[in-house]
């Protein structure tokens, strides 16, 4: 990536899923560059998917996308993405993406991550809003790569804010504001990330949450990365880091594949693009 | 209201009550709490003087030491408005990276208003306790505010010194530390703590984010470790 983009992107991509029946369908689309939306057929013992990709191969300074997913009564449904997000160096402005998620009664939501990689120079402001009801249950994640280590990559300069609200019931359950000015800094103080490069995050909201602790952690005793589990106002928490995104997305599928079987009673695995 | 003030231009007995609410002697129980340093500790992360008090630094600087300096400089303006005393309390409680730390900064919050308002007794403290979390640095915050009369800078100082204290009490504990070590890191985190008044008092609570991952990761593991003194 390199000169001054002189159209910035700015798209929008609004899903909204409706019970019908034992299955779930789209009640309302509205997707505009370079925000595009597949639905691929299903595999008959899982939720339905909704793949999401960015057709201008990543995101700029400048570049904003809003993401909006509803799940209304009772429907489900998985979303992820196609691949990774790159975020490339910013030369001014930064990159800002805007997340909704929200979750009615007796829904089931995951928003499955793959790696946002956060490029040398990039500057990225995300804001991701979670809205659950009572009875309603979500699994949702976020993985970070700070640069991309496999490739010799650094990502000693940029700037990160990641701010995230989870509301259940109307009430604010939880809120995370991850900062990153100095990421050189950061990165390597023991404090800080302890040198790792890859971060992970997995949220699950839902009437059961509290009791699913014990579950997370014996999962987490295989993990290899340094990871954690906590519920902080009722919401199930886990956090992962590690030295590659490879080593880190092998312990989060582990851990999120045994989430979904624990929380929702689907199968335990990733969606197959997930492995592609 | 009486308006004697001192020589610095204080209202009278604001010092006094800073330094009695801010005290290490006061009984909020902050001595039980070790903000996760117990299982650093135990990880090797924490392990002289030196890794202690750069421990410290990192979470004044960049973990609950910069959010809640921000909190308490936004609920300390916030005194009268208790609109916005209660979104700064729900956010406040909602940012707690752990199960351990929501606890130490909820049991700390009640157990400071409930022994403030009981040897303090003060009209403007108890119409603010009624729109008030428990949250610790919200409830100092509002109490030096209204019911101490302290400057905000000098307040948040005091607030921002008991907490530093408490940690360096901890490691010196655990590590363990001699005496006169633990006075050591607590003078090296002197100009951390002055650094973070003057950002924190920059910075709107829009604004405000952290950066200490490994701060959290120890507070988790603590609530799965083996031997522990301490309750975070």
């Amino acid at each position: 990536m390199t000169g001054v983009r002189l159209q910035r992107a700015d798209g929008t991509l609004e899903l909204g899923y409706a019970a019908d029946g034992a299955t779930t369908r789209l009640a309302h689309l509205f997707q505009s560059d370079p925000c595009r939306a597949l639905f691929p057929r299903g595999e008959p013992d899982d939720a339905a998917q909704t793949i999401l990709l960015t057709t201008s191969g990543g995101l700029a300074g400048g570049d904003r996308i809003r993401m909006r997913a509803q799940c209304g009564p009772d429907a489900r449904q998985v979303v992820t993405p196609q691949a990774a997000e790159k975020i490339y160096r910013a030369i001014d402005a930064p990159t800002e993406i805007d997340v909704e998620l929200g979750v009615a009664a007796g829904a089931w939501l995951e928003w499955v991550p793959q790696e946002t990689i956060l490029f040398e120079a990039s500057r990225l402001r995300r804001r991701v809003r979670i809205d659950v009801a009572q009875g309603g249950r979500l699994l949702a994640g976020d993985i970070l790569s700070f640069g991309r280590a496999a490739h010799g990559e650094s990502y000693d300069k940029g700037s990160l804010f990641d701010r995230w609200e989870a509301r259940r019931d109307g009430e604010l359950a939880w809120a995370d504001r991850l900062r990153i000015d100095a990421p050189r800094r950061v990165l390597a103080h023991p404090a800080g990330f302890g040198a790792a490069r890859a971060f992970g995050t997995i949220l699950h909201i839902g009437p059961e949450a509290s009791s699913l602790l014990a579950v997370t952690r014996a999962a987490l005793e295989a993990c290899k990365t340094r990871a954690g589990a906590t519920v902080v106002g009722g919401v199930l928490l886990v956090r992962l880091q590690a030295r590659t995104t490879a080593e880190l997305r092998s312990d989060y599928a582990q851990i999120w594949s045994c989430l979904r079987q624990a929380a929702a009673g689907l199968p335990p695995r990733m969606p197959r693009i997930w492995h592609s | 209201m009486t308006t004697s003030t001192d020589a610095a231009g204080w209202d009278a007995g604001a010092l006094y009550r800073l330094l009695a609410w801010t005290s290490p002697a006061y009984p909020i129980g902050a001595y039980t709490y070790s903000h996760g340093i117990e299982y650093a500790v135990e990880e090797g992360l924490v392990r002289d003087r030196a890794t202690l008090a750069d421990w410290i630094g990192w979470i004044l600087r960049h973990g609950a030491g910069l959010l809640d300096s921000v909190l308490f400089a936004e609920s300390y303006r916030a005194a009268g408005d208790g609109a916005r005393l209660a979104e700064l309390t729900e956010l406040g409680r909602a940012l707690r990276g752990s199960a351990e730390t929501a606890l130490e900064s909820r049991q700390q919050g009640m157990s400071f208003l409930t022994i403030t308002r009981t040897a303090w007794p003060d009209p403007q403290l108890d119409a603010a306790a009624g729109r008030l979390g428990e949250e610790v640095p919200l409830a100092i915050a509002v109490a030096l505010a209204a019911a101490g009369r302290v400057p905000l800078e000098p307040a948040l100082t005091g607030y921002l010194h008991a907490f530093a204290a408490n940690l360096v009490s901890a490691g010196v504990r655990l590590v363990p530390l001699g005496q006169t070590d633990g006075q050591r890191a607590l003078a090296a985190l002197e100009p951390v703590v002055r650094e973070t008044v003057a950002v924190a008092l920059a910075t709107p609570i829009e604004e405000a984010g952290s950066a200490a991952p490994m701060v959290d990761w120890t507070s988790m593991r603590h609530e799965t470790q083996y031997t522990r003194l301490f309750r975070s």
